[in-house]
């Protein structure tokens, strides 16, 4: 997780300023989170992806009685936890009831980090263009099993589970996916654009 | 050395790992083989990029395509509120009549909060359609609107359909007999265009992940508002819009641009198929897949949704070609063997892909 300064920060300004922009904020951050305890705990693609709406559209509409929270984090993950849990509408999960102290199981969870300087930023921009167009291709449930894969990291049985697939056909889908985008940029296209110090940096790390 | 090639290594749950730093074992491990093999250290690099670039590229269009969802539901939900909000209009009114005004607003928004979940107990508030690749299904909603939901789908029902609007939101293909209301109109949202009508058929192609949008009508008529265009345009029977995504444009593109020239965009007739007359866009409503001069990067998209086949193309040319065709009850093969006919191909099947080359 990000540290928590700049969320406080966000949750602030979205209670009390109403700001649309903090608040999306706030959705873009969390989202990989709750997205990986609600499928870690075995909970389907289908269901997280929407209490994770439910939840927030709850937020937005409620917007103007969150002042009283102090611990935004805490008290998202225990609404997130309980109405993913319960089936319910985040609606029908009361408010006031909800215990701030609760314990945060995943603290573990580290969204992928990047470092900046492995490419210069117009190569990166180029390739990464090219990337998400080949990625903007696939087909929704695909997509999906790659964001599961590459970006919360998870195994292929979780993932075979959380879509109600075979293993099998996760990883033949993760492999035809990696190797289309393999032929329509062929690493050649990728070395020429990777700093020879970013390189050498693997053997003194 | 390496064991394993290219592709193996992009799909190895353990070389994702180490990619992501996610795990200390494979970090650590690979790590090693890193050291251990200096002469393929710049290549593991490169696929460590490659792998980093999907992980960033699939974050952003899972929450590009998450947010656009979320707030079509808050805009949704703001309107409801804003048809009791004129009490809030009158300003310097006195205390008592603005705490007046608060239980009155309260009391309304109880209400139409009740009304709205006790009139969803048939549909439940998460009432949605999903239809996997090669599946297709057909829904009566509770107006008596029929709907045929086409492959890799999902038609969700808004809360409160039938009150008012008749609203419905689709990441897909779907074919819409609409029952007739004119106090209610139906209106289907997409991501880049609100299609509303009144009672009529018509067929809405919109997947976000497609460059191509396009509604063809039937019969009847229609209204289309263009969300970021910010125009509305009134279709005829028998004519399509298609509205195509403007993609950047990358100077290195290896993949072709396909087809921007020889399909067109904006209001056109709909196709028909010469050998039966019918009308190609709703073909797969038949169980019949068609084309008529389709370039094959599209017939290739619609066989993998059909089919349920990732179809993987090793030579970007190909793309570019144009197909003629229609099928019914045909395996893929059948399929592919057939298009060689028109402009050849070789192509094969492994692992529940299929290859498609020169």
């Amino acid at each position: 997780m990000r540290n928590d300064v700049p969320i406080n920060y966000c949750w602030q300004a979205f209670v009390l300023n109403e700001s649309r922009d903090a608040y999306y904020e706030l959705y873009r951050h969390y989202y990989a989170y709750l997205s990986y305890i609600g499928l870690k705990k075995g909970f389907s693609t289908e269901v997280v992806k929407d209490t994770i709406n439910d939840v927030f559209l709850y937020l937005w509409e409620k917007r103007r009685s969150l002042q009283h929270i102090h611990h935004p984090h805490n008290y998202l993950l225990t609404f997130f936890h309980r109405s993913i849990i319960n089936g319910m509408r985040p609606a029908n999960v009361l408010i006031e009831d909800i215990n701030e102290e609760c314990k945060d199981e995943y603290e573990g969870f580290a969204e992928p980090s990047f470092e900046q300087d492995l490419l210069d930023k117009e190569s990166q921009e180029r390739l990464s263009a090219l990337v998400n167009r080949h990625l903007n291709y696939l087909p929704r449930q695909q997509r999906e099993i790659m964001y599961q894969k590459f970006y919360l990291g998870l195994s292929y049985a979780e993932i075979a589970s959380a879509n109600k697939i075979s293993i099998n056909t996760v990883y033949n889908t993760v492999y035809a996916a990696m190797q289309k985008l393999r032929t329509s940029i062929p690493t050649s296209a990728v070395a020429s654009l990777i700093s020879l110090f970013a390189v050498l940096h693997l053997f003194f790390s | 050395m390496l064991h394993q090639n290219d592709e193996e290594l992009l799909a190895d749950e353990s070389f994702i790992n180490y990619c992501l730093k996610r795990n200390e074992a494979d970090m650590h491990a690979w790590m090693k083989i890193v050291r251990d093999n200096p002469g393929a250290a710049a290549h593991i690099e490169e696929l460590r990029t490659l792998v980093i670039l999907t992980s960033k590229g699939v974050q952003n269009i899972e929450l590009k395509s998450q947010i656009a969802k979320l707030g079509r539901r808050i805009e949704l939900a703001e309107e409801t509120v804003a048809s009791v909000s004129p009490v809030l209009g009158t300003r310097s009114i006195s205390r008592k009549l603005m705490v007046a005004a608060a239980c009155f607003l309260l009391i309304a928004a109880t209400t139409i909060y009740y009304f709205v979940s006790s009139s969803n107990s048939s549909t439940s508030y998460r009432s949605s359609y999903i239809t996997q690749p090669a599946e297709k299904k057909s829904l009566v909603l509770s107006d008596g609107t029929k709907v045929i939901l086409n492959a890799d789908s999902k038609l969700s029902i808004a809360p409160d359909f039938g009150n008012g609007e008749r609203s419905v939101q689709l990441d897909g293909e779907a074919f819409f007999d609409v029952a007739h209301n004119a106090s209610k109109p139906f209106v289907v949202h997409t991501t880049r265009m609100d299609i509303k009508v009144l009672g009529t058929a018509f067929n809405v192609k919109a997947y976000e992940t497609d460059d191509l949008f396009e509604t063809a009508l039937i019969r009847g008529s229609v209204e289309l508002s263009l969300k970021k265009e910010q125009k509305t345009i009134m279709l005829h029977p028998n004519e399509k819009y298609v509205l195509r995504e403007v993609q950047p444009q990358v100077a290195s593109s290896v993949e072709s641009t396909t087809s921007r020239e020889i399909h067109g965009e904006g209001l056109l007739p709909v196709k028909i198929d010469k050998v039966d007359t019918s009308i190609v866009e709703v073909s797969w409503t038949e169980n019949k897949i068609a084309f008529v001069d389709e370039p094959f990067a599209q017939v290739v998209k619609k066989l993998e949704r059909w089919y349920g086949v990732p179809i993987i193309v090793n030579d970007g040319v190909l793309l570019e070609n144009l197909y003629t065709g229609s099928f019914r009850n045909e395996s893929i093969e059948d399929v592919l063997s057939a298009l060689q006919f028109s402009k050849p191909f070789t192509y094969k099947k492994e692992n529940d892909v299929i290859r498609i080359s020169k």
